[in-house]
C-alpha cells in the first residue's frame, strides 16, 4: 500500500494513554509544525505533522486520540482503533506506530501497549516520564522491558526532550509485536475458530486479524459494524465461539482484562525496581485539596487570589498604557492640526482601539494563572469537586471540558460536545455553554469595575461575575433538564494526574498566543469597527444647531462648563448612532441604561468587547481634541444625564455586567449551534431565553438595588 | 484634504469588514482565520486532559 | 477460571453478604477486588482501568458532597462515581 513516491508519504501514528505525555512528545517530534483538522465525517480532531530524522528524511506523523484500551467503544478511542487498523476513509494503516508509555503508571499503560503489540503494526515504545517515575521511587529498566516486549523501548522525558535523538533512530527500527499470553485451551480453540472466520471475511489487515478476533470474542455487540460487515456467517462464528467459552465456565467479558493485567503485573515486577525514596507529595497534597471541607475553601481562596492579583498587578501597567495613548493623541492632534481626519484619528481610532488595548495586561495575567493551574494538575481536582454538582443539575461528566473551554470562547466548547454520546446531554451542554463568561466579556467587566467599583472590592467583583456565570449555567441546565430537554445523568470516571511543576515554556507560549490574538483583533476588526462607529457618531453633523441652543442656554443662566458638556453629548445624540441609542432607550431604561449604553449594546453584537471601544468613542466625540486626555473611566463617572444628574453609578455598572453575563450577543455562537444541531430551532431558542434572562436579571439587579437604596 | 483622508479610511474600514465577513463564511471560523486558535487550544486540552 | 458475572441477583460463588463494595470503604482503607457487577460497558471499562479480581486498591477520599470517590489503584489516582463504585465488590486485604 506504500506508494513509490517520496518517503514523506510514510505514516507514523502516535498512540498512548491520555495523560501519558503523548501530546508533548508529538509536539517535540514534529516541532509544532502541525495542522488540526477533523477525521473525515467524524467529529474528533485529527492532528498531523511532519518529523525529520537525523539524516534529513521526513515522515508524516499523526497524533491519535488518547486511548485506555483498544476494546473501548468511546467515540475517540474507536477512532484510534479504526485508524490503526486502516479502516478510516482517509487514513491508510500506518507504517509504524510509536506507543507512548507513562513510566510512572506502568501497569495500566502496558495494558494498552500489549494490545498494540497484537495489532501487528511495526512498533516502537517511548518510555516517557521516567523522571516522574524516579520521583515516585521507581526505576524502570528499559532494556529489560525491550526484552520482555520484543520491540524497541526508548526512555525519554518529552517535556525536556531528553534522549530524543535515540528515539528518532529507534522509530526506524520499529518491529512487529505478538501476543505474549496464553489462555486456557478451550479459550484458545474458540479464538482460533473465530480467527478463521475473520480471515474469511478478509476486510481487516492480515496482521491484525487475530487481535480483532479476540476483541470481538470478548466484547462485540450486535450493533457493531464489524458484525454487520461480516454478515451472518461471522455472527454465527462469534456465537459459537462464545458458547464454547461459556461451556468452559469462562467469563468472556473479563477474559481479556484478567489475563492482560496478569501479564502486565508480571512484566512490571521484572523490569521495575523500587529505590525506596518514594515521593508521596502528590498524595499529601491531594489529601488537603480534595478534603471535604478544606477542598472547596482552598478552591475559593485560590480563585480569589488570582482575580485580586490580576487587578493589583495589572493596575500600574494599565495606567502606563493610558498615559501613552493620551500622549499619542496629543501629538497627533498637534501634528495634523484640526480637521475631520484628526478627529477620526484621536476620537475614533485612538479612543476605540486604545480603550481596548488597555486591558491586555489583565487578560494576559488571568490566563497566565489559569494556565499554570491547569498545567500543574489542580484543575482536574476542581473537576472532581464540581462533578457532583454538575450531575445534580443534569450535566454529564464529560461536559466539564466543553464548559471549561467556554471560559475562553464558547465556540470550541460547543464543538467539544461532540465527544458526548447522548444527544440530550450534548444539547443541554450546548445551550448552556454561552452563559459561561467568555474572554470577550472580560474587557467589559474590567472597564465597569475600574470605573465604578472601589479599590478593595475590584477583584472580588470580577470573581463574582465569573461565579454568577457558572451559577447561571448550572441553573439553566437544571431548568432545561426539567422542561425542554428532559433526561437523566450518565457514567463518568476521571483520572487525576499527579501534580507537577507547570511547563513554563508551554504556559508562556499560551499566554503569548492569547495576547497576540487579542492585539491582532484589536488592530484589525476593532480598528475597522471603531472607524465606522466614529462616522456614525459624528454624522449627521448638528454643530450649528447645538451651538445655537448652547448660546440660548447660557443666556438663560446655565453655567459654561455644564453647557459645554451638554453640547458635546447632544451632538452625538443627534447622530445616527445616537438616534439608534435613543430608539432603544425605553426598553433599557428600567435596567438603568441610557442611550449611550444602548449604542454600545447594539455594537456589542459584532463582538462583546466592542462595547468598550464604543464607550471610548461615544465619550470622546464631541470633545475638543486638544482638551488633554481624560481616562474613559473618569468620563464614565462624570457622565451626566440631560437633566444634569450623574448618568451612571456602581449599581448601573453591576446591572450592565449582569446583562453581559447572561446575554447572548455572539452571532457566531448561534451559527455554530445551528450547525451542530442541524436546525434553526435551538439557536433561536438559545437567543430568546438568554436575552430574556439578561433583561430580567438586569432588571432585578437595578430595580432591586434602587429599592434597597443603592441608587 | 483632511476630509478626503477621513472618507478614505472609512472606505477601507467598510471594505475590510466586508472582506472579513466573507472570509468568515468561507472558512466557518468566527474570526475568519483558517484555524480557530481557541479550538486548537481546546484540542490540546482534551489530549492532555483526563477523561474516560 | 473466574466466576461468571451475574445480572440481577443470581448466585455468586462467594455469597454477597460476605462482601463490601468500594462505596462502603472509609478513607485510608485498602481492599482487594473480588469482582465487578455492572452493565456490560461499564464493567468492561472498570476492568480495563484495572479493577480486575485480586487487584489491591486504596480508598483515598470523597468529594465534599459524598460523590465522587477518589481511589488509588495500580499506582494511579482515579475519580469514580459512587453508583459505579457500588458495583465493585471487595474484601479487606
Amino acid at each position: 500500500m506504500e506508494s513509490s513516491s517520496a518517503q514523506a508519504s510514510r505514516l507514523l501514528a502516535v498512540a498512548g494513554n491520555p495523560n501519558s505525555g503523548k501530546t508533548s512528545l508529538f509536539n517535540r517530534l514534529t516541532g509544532l509544525r502541525h495542522r488540526v483538522g477533523n477525521y473525515a465525517g467524524v467529529t474528533v480532531e485529527r492532528v498531523e505533522g511532519t518529523m525529520t530524522f537525523a539524516d534529513g528524511e521526513t515522515r508524516r506523523v499523526v497524533d491519535l486520540p488518547g486511548c485506555y484500551s483498544l476494546s473501548s467503544n468511546a467515540p475517540d478511542e474507536r477512532i484510534a482503533r479504526d485508524a490503526l487498523l486502516g479502516l478510516l476513509p482517509d487514513t491508510a494503516q500506518p507504517d509504524a506506530v510509536l506507543v507512548v508509555v507513562d513510566a510512572s503508571n506502568l501497569e495500566r499503560n502496558l495494558y494498552f501497549a500489549t494490545q498494540m503489540l497484537e495489532v501487528g503494526v511495526p512498533m516502537c515504545i517511548a518510555l516517557n516520564m521516567i523522571d516522574v517515575a524516579e520521583r515516585h521511587g521507581h526505576k524502570v529498566d528499559a532494556a529489560a522491558l525491550e526484552k520482555e516486549l520484543g520491540v524497541p523501548v526508548v526512555p525519554v522525558v518529552a517535556r525536556t526532550g531528553q534522549n530524543f535523538d535515540k528515539l528518532r533512530e529507534s522509530i526506524r527500527e520499529a518491529r512487529r509485536g505478538q501476543r505474549l499470553w496464553r489462555m486456557p485451551a478451550e479459550a484458545e480453540e474458540a479464538l482460533n475458530d473465530l480467527h478463521v472466520a475473520v480471515q474469511a471475511c478478509g476486510y481487516l489487515p492480515t496482521v491484525s486479524e487475530e487481535a480483532e478476533a479476540l476483541r470481538r470474542l470478548c466484547h462485540a455487540r450486535d450493533e457493531d459494524p464489524f458484525l454487520a460487515r461480516g454478515g451472518d456467517e461471522l455472527r454465527a462464528a462469534v456465537t459459537q465461539a462464545r458458547a464454547r467459552l461459556e461451556a468452559a465456565s469462562i467469563d468472556r467479558e473479563a477474559l481479556e482484562s484478567e489475563f492482560r493485567y496478569a501479564l502486565c503485573e508480571g512484566i512490571v515486577e521484572r523490569v521495575r525496581s523500587d529505590t525506596g525514596e518514594g515521593d508521596t507529595r502528590s498524595a499529601a497534597i491531594d489529601r488537603v485539596v480534595t478534603h471535604r471541607v478544606l477542598g472547596p475553601i482552598i478552591y475559593i481562596l485560590i480563585m480569589g487570589l488570582i482575580f485580586e492579583s490580576v487587578y493589583t498587578w495589572a493596575g500600574p501597567i494599565m495606567d502606563g498604557i493610558e498615559s501613552a495613548t493620551g500622549w499619542l493623541g496629543e501629538q497627533v492632534a498637534r501634528l495634523l492640526g484640526p480637521g475631520m481626519f484628526t478627529d477620526l484619528m484621536v476620537n475614533g481610532v485612538l479612543a476605540g482601539v486604545g480603550g481596548i488595548i488597555i486591558f491586555l495586561p489583565q487578560i494576559c495575567l488571568l490566563f497566565l494563572f489559569l494556565s499554570i493551574l491547569e498545567d500543574c494538575g489542580y484543575l482536574a481536582r476542581a473537576a472532581f469537586l464540581v462533578d457532583r454538582v454538575m450531575r445534580g443539575v443534569g450535566l454529564h461528566g464529560r461536559a466539564f471540558i466543553p464548559l471549561m473551554s467556554s471560559f475562553a470562547c464558547a465556540i470550541p466548547g460547543i464543538m467539544a460536545t461532540r465527544s458526548m454520546e447522548d444527544r440530550k446531554d450534548r444539547l443541554v451542554t450546548m445551550l448552556v455553554a454561552p452563559l459561561i463568561s467568555c474572554s470577550a466579556r472580560l474587557p467589559v467587566y474590567a472597564l465597569m469595575i475600574a470605573a465604578f467599583i472601589p479599590k478593595g472590592y475590584q477583584g472580588f467583583t470580577l470573581l463574582s461575575m465569573y461565579v454568577l456565570s457558572v451559577v447561571a449555567a448550572l441553573g439553566a441546565a437544571w431548568v432545561l433538564r426539567k422542561t425542554v430537554v428532559k433526561g437523566k445523568p450518565a457514567t463518568f470516571m476521571m483520572e487525576l494526574p499527579s501534580y507537577k511543576m507547570p511547563a513554563w515554556g508551554h504556559v508562556l507560549r499560551t499566554v503569548a498566543q492569547r495576547g497576540g490574538v487579542f492585539v491582532k483583533q484589536a488592530g484589525t476588526v476593532i480598528l475597522a469597527i471603531s472607524i465606522i462607529l466614529w462616522f456614525l457618531a459624528t454624522f449627521p453633523r448638528s454643530d450649528e444647531a447645538v451651538e445655537a441652543e448652547a448660546k440660548t442656554r447660557i443666556e438663560q443662566g446655565a453655567s459654561e462648563t455644564d453647557t459645554a458638556n451638554w453640547a458635546g453629548g447632544e451632538k452625538i445624540r443627534r447622530s445616527y448612532a445616537g438616534r439608534l441609542g435613543r430608539a432603544m432607550e425605553p426598553v433599557i431604561e428600567p435596567l438603568g441604561f441610557d442611550w449611550r449604553i444602548g449604542v454600545g449594546l447594539v455594537t456589542s453584537f459584532a463582538a462583546r468587547e466592542v462595547l468598550v471601544s464604543t464607550m471610548g468613542i461615544v465619550f470622546s466625540v464631541g470633545d475638543d481634541v486638544d482638551e488633554g486626555s481624560v481616562a474613559l473611566r473618569d468620563r464614565l463617572r462624570d457622565a451626566k444625564r440631560p437633566n444634569g444628574t450623574k448618568a451612571y453609578n456602581g449599581l448601573v455598572a453591576i446591572s450592565l455586567m449582569v446583562f453581559f453575563v447572561l446575554a447572548c450577543q455572539c452571532m457566531s455562537t448561534l451559527a455554530v449551534i445551528k450547525r451542530e444541531t442541524n436546525t434553526y430551532r435551538w439557536p433561536i431558542f438559545c437567543f430568546v431565553y438568554m436575552t430574556a434572562l439578561a433583561w430580567v436579571g438586569s432588571f432585578i439587579v437595578y430595580q432591586g438595588g434602587l429599592a434597597l437604596g443603592f441608587g | 484634504m483632511q476630509d478626503l483622508a477621513a472618507i478614505t479610511m472609512l472606505a477601507f474600514a467598510v471594505t475590510y469588514i466586508g472582506w472579513r465577513y466573507l472570509r468568515k463564511r468561507a472558512s466557518g471560523n468566527c474570526c475568519g482565520e483558517s484555524e480557530c486558535p481557541a479550538a486548537r487550544e481546546m484540542v490540546d486540552r482534551i489530549k492532555r486532559g483526563s477523561r474516560t | 477460571m473466574t466466576e461468571i458475572p451475574l445480572p440481577d441477583g443470581a448466585l455468586l460463588r462467594e455469597r454477597p453478604a460476605d462482601h463490601t463494595t468500594l462505596a462502603d470503604l472509609r478513607p485510608g482503607d485498602s481492599a482487594v477486588v473480588c469482582c465487578v457487577r455492572q452493565g456490560e460497558n461499564k464493567r468492561r471499562r472498570l476492568l480495563e482501568m484495572g479493577f480486575v479480581s485480586g487487584t489491591t486498591l486504596r480508598f483515598v477520599g470523597v468529594a465534599p458532597l459524598g460523590d465522587p470517590l477518589h481511589v488509588e489503584v495500580r499506582g494511579y489516582q482515579l475519580s469514580l462515581r459512587r453508583a459505579d463504585a457500588r458495583g465493585i465488590l471487595v474484601r479487606a486485604s
